[in-house]
């Protein structure tokens, strides 16, 4: 797995490549939690090839942050599998997701 | 080994409704077009041919597994309403005379894994032993408790069976040594305990009731760890992903997909889930695993343990 945090003034892009499981989980955890800072956060899985239930709860649990700290939080890019991973969860109704990072950035800026 | 479910359900029992009888016989007769319905024979391999969810249900009676070991020893675990067929089913053997030894393992004492205890006729029967271990140091106050005056007609002395309560501190061995018992905490309101059993070279786990609060770490490891290589994992998979998740967070019970994942990292042979979610229909039980299913798909398939979906009657047979 391998995380790499960018964005701009107003928004933090962290982008994740490979697989979000229970071994992969904390540390994209515990990078998201340092990169928050009140700007909207934009998790872009375009490369991400996998996600399991820890996986899942990670967004959960930026989700709720999300909520209770108001800013923003969109997904964006989710390969087939891993959209039908969200979908077969339930979870394509707790988030914003968007086709592409270019799509999400213009989504967040009209915000 | 054997390994049978008596009971299912989760939270409290749950007959089919005659609207639900109607819909499976509407789905049945719908399908049976082409199948000649003169021809006993034609419509018995018809009904055979039905899923479980069609030609039957999952069952809607609370928890209660039977454990056999080659030996004969009969182990039960959870005395949820599925122990009273249980008892009929005994009744025709050693404990219909009173001769009849078993060994019960509670997992915890909420009411749908107690409610069979006081409709389980081998404990009226004197001469009959029972063996009854928790991990909750005071079980037979509690079934005391239950059967008490104010909620039941019938005390517990007056169960002619005798009956020896035993608080579980650490591992087990029963059946003079042809069983081994580990017990694990899980998390659930007031604790529930899981039994790894190990018995004719194979291995058994029992997980019912308890809730993931961490999916990863130590926390995780845990769990994998204990149920490592088991044969067989019977699972609680109450809720929907989200419902465990979200929705009823702290409510003590886990999800198909958790125990999936938990089944895969642990190289498990069988997973079985069970305590299904007493508020869904059979059909919506099936929905909820057929999802779970394509789930499972997404695993390289040399990681995928086979997947079970618990229903009454279901019977595993572990050769010695």
């Amino acid at each position: 797995m391998k995380l790499e945090v960018g964005g701009d003034s107003q928004v933090v892009v962290v982008a994740v490549e490979g697989r979000i499981d229970a071994y992969t989980a904390p540390e994209v955890e515990q990078k998201l939690t340092a990169a928050v800072d009140g700007r909207a956060v934009l998790l872009d899985l375009s490369a991400t090839d996998y996600i399991s239930s820890a996986g899942l709860r990670v967004m959960i649990t930026l989700g709720k942050r999300s909520r209770a700290e108001h800013f923003a939080m969109r997904l964006c890019g989710l390969q087939p599998s891993v959209l039908e991973v969200f979908e077969i969860a339930g979870f394509t109704q707790l988030f914003e997701i968007s086709e592409s990072r270019e799509v999400a950035l213009a989504e967040l800026a009209a915000a | 080994m054997m390994v049978r479910l008596w009971g299912v359900r989760g939270s409290i029992p749950t007959p089919v409704s005659n609207e639900d009888i109607e819909r499976k016989l509407f789905v049945a007769l719908r399908g049976a077009a082409g199948v000649d319905l003169a021809d006993e024979a034609a419509v018995r391999s018809y009904v055979a041919s039905l899923p479980v969810h069609v030609r039957g249900g999952w069952g809607g009676n609370t928890t209660c597994v039977e454990v056999r070991t080659a030996a004969g020893d009969v182990l039960i675990i959870d005395a949820g309403s599925g122990l009273r067929r249980l008892g009929e089913s005994l009744l025709g053997g050693d404990f219909g005379r009173g001769q009849g030894h078993a060994v019960m393992l509670f997992t915890h004492t909420h009411w749908d894994h107690i409610q069979g205890w006081p409709f389980f006729g081998p404990l009226f029967i004197p001469g009959n032993r029972f063996d009854v271990y928790a991990g909750h140091d005071d079980i037979e106050d509690r079934l005391r408790y239950q059967m008490s005056p104010r909620f039941f007609p019938v005390p517990l002395e007056v169960m002619g069976a005798t009956k020896t309560f035993h608080h579980i501190t650490g591992d087990l061995e029963l059946f003079e040594g042809r069983m081994k018992v580990r017990p694990l905490t899980l998390d659930h309101p007031g604790d529930a305990y899981a039994f790894r059993i190990e018995a004719d070279g194979h291995s058994f786990v029992m997980a019912t009731d308890g809730e993931y609060k961490e999916l990863v770490g130590d926390y995780w490891r845990k769990y994998v760890d204990f149920y490592r290589e088991a044969d067989v994992l019977v699972f609680d998979a109450q809720y929907t992903l989200r419902e465990a998740l979200v929705e009823k967070q702290n409510w003590g019970h886990s999800s198909a997909m958790i125990g999936i994942d938990l089944a895969a990292d642990a190289n498990v042979g069988t997973i079985v889930m069970v305590h299904h979610e007493p508020t869904y229909n059979d059909e919506k039980i099936k929905q909820i695993f057929d999802d779970a299913m394509r789930y499972l798909d997404r695993l390289p398939a040399n990681e995928r343990p086979k997947v079970v979906v618990g229903y009454e009657g279901l019977t595993v047979r572990l050769d010695p």
